[in-house]
């Protein structure tokens, strides 16, 4: 009996090992996947421009010392910097927009009980769908009426175009998802439909909310299109349309540079990404499945 | 209709209108030559600004030239000049956002993609600025008028073409015993002996700029055409074009190596710099890499400014001009901005390293700067007798840039190259490329 007693708990641990062991194994490919672009820009990025060309060699590591070269030539002489700052302008204030009017319109839609509010919600997120390569030509009149071709708030006028129809849909399944009760509780004790919506519907809905500041943040720092469209002046183009029109030059790519410049906006975004993962996940399922 | 294209008409009668007219053009026209020759712009530029947009050019020397070039300009004529410079790939989208808008840049410029016919009626007649240049510097080379004409009229003027040449390694040819290369068959023999010793030779079969280059070229050098010399008949069918196949695929088979279906513009600047390549067909781009970041490679490498074939020797350059859109709200400033530039020529081509090739005649006197002086490079100095553009022989009309930008030429060499037969791609083909000019002849 003693011996079966010692040997239960070695059993378990070994199946424990066992379990864990063939999760990472499975796990490991998708890791190796999800990473090797990172590592690849890290590498490519550190290098020197002739160790790039070496095709005798294995092209994973370093065949010539690291160098910071390229990300001096971004800071520069480039407007990279000017970029940046652009970038993160035109996100925050696109995610404050979006959120601005995705949250009226979603509780609206959600809980007043409108006429035709499920059809109109439906109509709302298909304007999501219209891809930015029909919608640029006439949003160009728009921008030119406004004054504002060749800057970066042109981005900001146009990106909640595509962020609010999204947002608004999103938002709608949460709001959807909080009981009628305890909004009419809030009422009973005193909220009107704003405090309501501020003190109760919100608070509970906090995944929602997160998931479509990270849409509309993510969504207006990886656009191309609109801004290669709207702005031509270097030093008011955001991150993405600066890296490649100022990077590639004909069938010349300052590959390190390149590299560099996605490097520096890419991790940061990655790391606040996977802080708030679980959140993410919360509100995309949520809204999802209801 | 500009007064220039009044002196130029051939009238049998001197009408009172007529004589008024042409004088009028003549005092304009003298007025220009005398402003040129003292290199001053008219005063009505002072305290004005003008937009330009132009692509980001392969050497960053020649965009910091250029830049530095219209400070001073606007310094000397007390205006101010603002130059944008994005991809040539990238052009078209904005130029269709100004053009929705009625608003954007006065001076603009297409790249390799010839919008001229596309957006002629919205764009200033500029005749008067081309035929002075032509008198000046020229003739103009015919394909010329074939990129910035419409129906006799010019609306873009014609800056320089990029010259897409072979670019093959001496000491690997040397290696298998074979001599300077002087035609395609040699090219095709020495990738044939080079492949199994490491060293394929690539053209891109993929949708990029270098494969509509190459195969053209190719398929001119076979004596195939695309259209008749109206641009309106498609010639395409024709024995030619299907020796050209013939030969894409033998090329292929024999010496290069799949990843070329998957090869970008730079992929065979990369080749080429790594040692790998026997030999590619590039801009002098892939030259000036390869001369930076591998300089023992670029010591065995040598230029020949086209292979020649049964059908001749063409050389498919890559167009550049000037245009000026009629929204724009200093057109004035623009056209003297192109004729400043365009007399600044032999310098422009100086700080592109030998890039910039003239599409006037007398600019190829020798020696010419970035080219004259360089051994190598000293072999394209006359590249102007040998360079056809997409559509030839016929113009860059708005159905040949669409056959351009939808790639059919290049796809037609890929399906051969992965085995369709030629047939069955002829048709293919052909056919997409009847529907176009039957789209646009009913537009």
């Amino acid at each position: 009996m003693a011996v079966v007693a010692q040997r239960a708990p070695w059993s378990r641990r070994a199946k424990e090992i066992r379990r864990h062991t063939l999760i990472y194994v499975g796990l490991t490919p998708y890791l190796v996947i999800a990473v090797f672009p990172i590592l690849w820009m890290l590498i490519t990025a550190l290098k020197q421009e002739p160790d790039l060309y070496r095709m005798d060699v294995v092209p994973f590591w370093f065949h010539l010392p690291p160098t910071l070269k390229n990300f001096e030539f971004l800071f520069q002489r480039t407007f990279y910097g000017d970029w940046l700052v652009n970038t993160l302008s035109i996100s925050l204030f696109v995610s404050a927009i979006t959120l601005l009017t995705a949250v009226p319109a979603g509780y609206a839609l959600a809980r007043l009980r409108l006429p035709f509010a499920e059809n109109l919600g439906i109509a709302i997120f298909m304007t999501y769908l219209v891809p930015s390569i029909i919608l640029f030509i006439p949003l160009s009149r728009v921008v030119s009426e406004l004054g504002l071709q060749d800057t970066w708030w042109s981005l900001v006028v146009v990106y909640p175009t595509f962020t609010i129809p999204f947002c608004t849909w999103l938002l709608m399944g949460f709001f959807k998802t909080v009981p009628f009760e305890i909004e009419e509780a809030a009422m009973i004790d005193g909220c009107g439909q704003f405090g309501a919506l501020l003190r109760v519907v919100l608070p509970v809905s906090w995944p929602g909310v997160i998931t479509s500041v990270i849409f509309s943040f993510t969504l207006s720092m990886q656009d191309f299109l609109y801004s290669l469209a709207f702005v031509s002046i270097s030093e008011q183009k955001p991150v993405p349309l600066g890296v490649a029109t100022e990077l590639i030059r004909g069938d010349v790519y300052f590959w390190g540079s390149l590299m560099a410049g996605a490097l520096l906006v890419g991790v940061p975004v990655a790391i606040v990404y996977n802080l708030f993962l679980d959140k993410f996940i919360t509100g995309i399922t949520g809204a999802v499945i209801k | 209709m500009s007064d220039s294209r009044l002196v130029q008409a051939d009238r049998p009668t001197v009408t009172r209108r007529s004589f008024l007219k042409v004088t009028g053009a003549g005092a304009t026209g003298g007025a220009l030559l005398a402003m040129l020759d003292a290199r001053q712009a008219p005063a009505q530029l002072k305290g004005t600004s003008l937009r330009v947009i132009l692509w980001s050019h392969f050497v960053p020397a020649y965009d910091a030239w250029i830049d530095d070039f219209a400070k001073k300009w606007g310094e000397q004529n007390g205006a101010t000049v603002r130059i944008d410079h994005i991809p040539h790939l990238e052009l078209p989208a904005r130029y269709a956002a100004e053009f929705a808008a009625g608003a954007g840049h006065d001076l603009i410029y297409f790249a390799g993609q010839i919008l001229t016919g596309q957006y002629y009626r919205h764009l200033v007649d500029l005749s008067d600025l081309a035929n002075d240049l032509g008198t000046r510097y020229g003739p103009w080379m015919p394909s010329a008028k074939s990129a910035a004409q419409v129906a006799g009229v010019w609306y873009a003027v014609p800056d320089y073409f990029i010259s897409i040449p072979v670019l093959w390694r001496k000491d690997l040819f040397e290696s298998v015993g074979r001599p300077a290369p002087k035609t395609w068959d040699d090219l095709r023999v020495a990738a044939r002996l080079l492949r199994p010793k490491g060293h394929p030779t690539g053209m891109q079969f993929s949708h990029c700029n270098d494969a509509n280059h190459n195969w053209r070229a190719l398929l001119y050098c076979f004596g195939a055409k695309e259209t008749d010399a109206s641009g309106q008949s498609i010639e395409l069918d024709s024995k030619e074009t299907r020796e050209a196949l013939r030969f894409a695929k033998a090329l292929y088979d024999e010496g290069m190596t799949p990843e070329v279906f998957s090869w970008d513009d730079a992929s065979d600047n990369r080749y080429l710099a790594s040692g790998v390549a026997s030999w590619i067909h590039d801009a002098i781009s892939a030259f000036r890499t390869t001369e930076d970041t591998n300089p023992k490679v670029f010591k065995e490498t040598y230029v020949l400014p086209e292979a020649a074939g049964p059908g001749g020797t063409w050389n498919v350059g890559e167009p550049n001009v000037w245009a000026i859109w009629k929204f724009s709200k200093n057109v004035p400033a623009a056209k003297e901005f192109i004729l400043a530039v365009a007399n600044s020529q032999k310098e422009a081509m100086g700080a592109s390293r030998g890039y910039n090739m003239p599409f006037l005649r007398r600019r190829y006197d020798k020696p010419m700067p970035g080219l004259g002086q360089d051994a190598k490079l000293g072999t394209l100095q006359e590249q102007d007798k040998i360079t056809a553009f997409f559509g030839h022989p016929g113009p860059m009309t708005p159905a040949a840039q669409e056959v351009l930008t939808t790639f059919i030429v290049p796809d037609m060499f890929t399906r051969v190259a992965r085995g369709a037969s030629i047939d069955e791609t002829m048709k293919w083909g052909v056919g997409e490329i009847r529907r176009i000019y039957a789209k646009h002849k009913a537009t």
